[in-house]
């Protein structure tokens, strides 16, 4: 009897732990897809600036063309979006260009327009810190699904990432 | 003696979980690099405008070398077409890419649970489109 409980108990914990290797391994791998994304989304949206105010020296950016390309990306990214289908999926783009006010999108509706110069100290909603030097795109991507983890005592219910993209215009 | 045979009946079992920690080790391992060579290929992409042939055989050499698979096996499908960066959102513009990689080997002791060499594999597909840097000439 004390063999078979002993062999139970070697069992059932060998069980938990490939149960968390597994669970880890996908969670590492969703946080590096979902950081890939986020990166996509903001080098594609930071493409889009007015050209005749860059030819008048000022980057601009044309935040209803970059938040069609974010859009479309996160349409289209797989498995993102056959994730994002069994849970919810969360944008914000953060446009810092030569207007000096930056605008914040949250899933493509401005929700605020912040007066600033460069260099501005930028902290993002999870306490990240960073220092706006030149125009750039901000884009965190929050991406809510079921539990992540099958073992009772872990619960991961949300990845979140964000990305920066900088453009170094020459009046910076 | 009856010892012996529980332990007989027992180690195969435990034998299992050690090689199952392998290969779930060596499966997350070559899909981070998988990840990190479509994001070079990616990236190289961005700048060419499409998926050069030199980037289509470099990405499928690297990931051929890291899962020990034919190139053949390699499934690629994407632009091979020059895309040029614009200034207004065009979906014709972007570079499209789908790159998937049979990972076998899922479950150690496939053959003693009775699962056969086809379930015991999945395809690993990573889809996305990208925005080309490319200027027009």
């Amino acid at each position: 009897m004390k063999i078979f409980i002993v062999f139970l108990a070697i069992l059932i914990l060998n069980i938990s732990f490939l149960t968390y290797q597994g669970d880890m391994g996908r969670y590492l791998r969703m946080q590096n897809t979902v950081k890939a994304i986020a990166e996509e989304c903001g080098a594609g949206a930071a493409l889009f600036f007015d050209t005749p105010q860059f030819a008048e020296g000022y980057l601009m950016a044309e935040t209803d063309e970059a938040l069609k390309h974010i859009a479309y990306i996160l349409l289209n990214s797989q498995p993102i979006h056959e994730l994002s289908n069994k849970g919810t999926l969360k944008y914000q783009a953060i446009f810092f260009d030569d207007s000096l006010r930056s605008r914040t999108y949250l899933n493509g509706i401005l929700q605020r327009t912040i007066p600033f110069t460069f260099p501005y100290y930028y902290v993002d909603d999870q306490g990240y810190e960073i220092i706006v030097k030149a125009p750039s795109v901000v884009v965190t991507l929050t991406l809510s699904t079921e539990d992540l983890f099958r073992l009772p005592f872990l619960e991961v219910t949300e990845i979140s990432r964000s990305a920066m993209y900088e453009l170094k215009a020459k009046n910076n | 003696m009856k010892q012996l045979i529980v332990l007989m009946a027992v180690l195969p079992l435990m034998l299992i979980f050690i090689m199952q920690y392998s290969f779930e080790q060596h499966n997350n391992t070559n899909i981070g690099r998988l990840q990190n060579y479509i994001y070079t290929a990616k990236e190289q992409a961005k700048q060419d405008g499409y998926f050069t042939d030199k980037t289509i055989q470099t990405l499928k050499s690297e990931i051929s070398l890291t899962f020990e698979i034919d190139e053949a096996e390699v499934l690629f499908e994407g632009t091979t077409v020059p895309k040029y960066r614009v200034n207004q959102f065009d979906e014709r513009e972007l570079i499209y890419y789908k790159i998937g990689v049979p990972i076998s080997k899922l479950m150690a002791g496939a053959k003693l649970f009775g699962i056969s060499a086809e379930n015991n594999k999945m395809m690993y597909t990573i889809e996305n489109y990208t925005a080309s840097e490319r200027l027009l000439e």
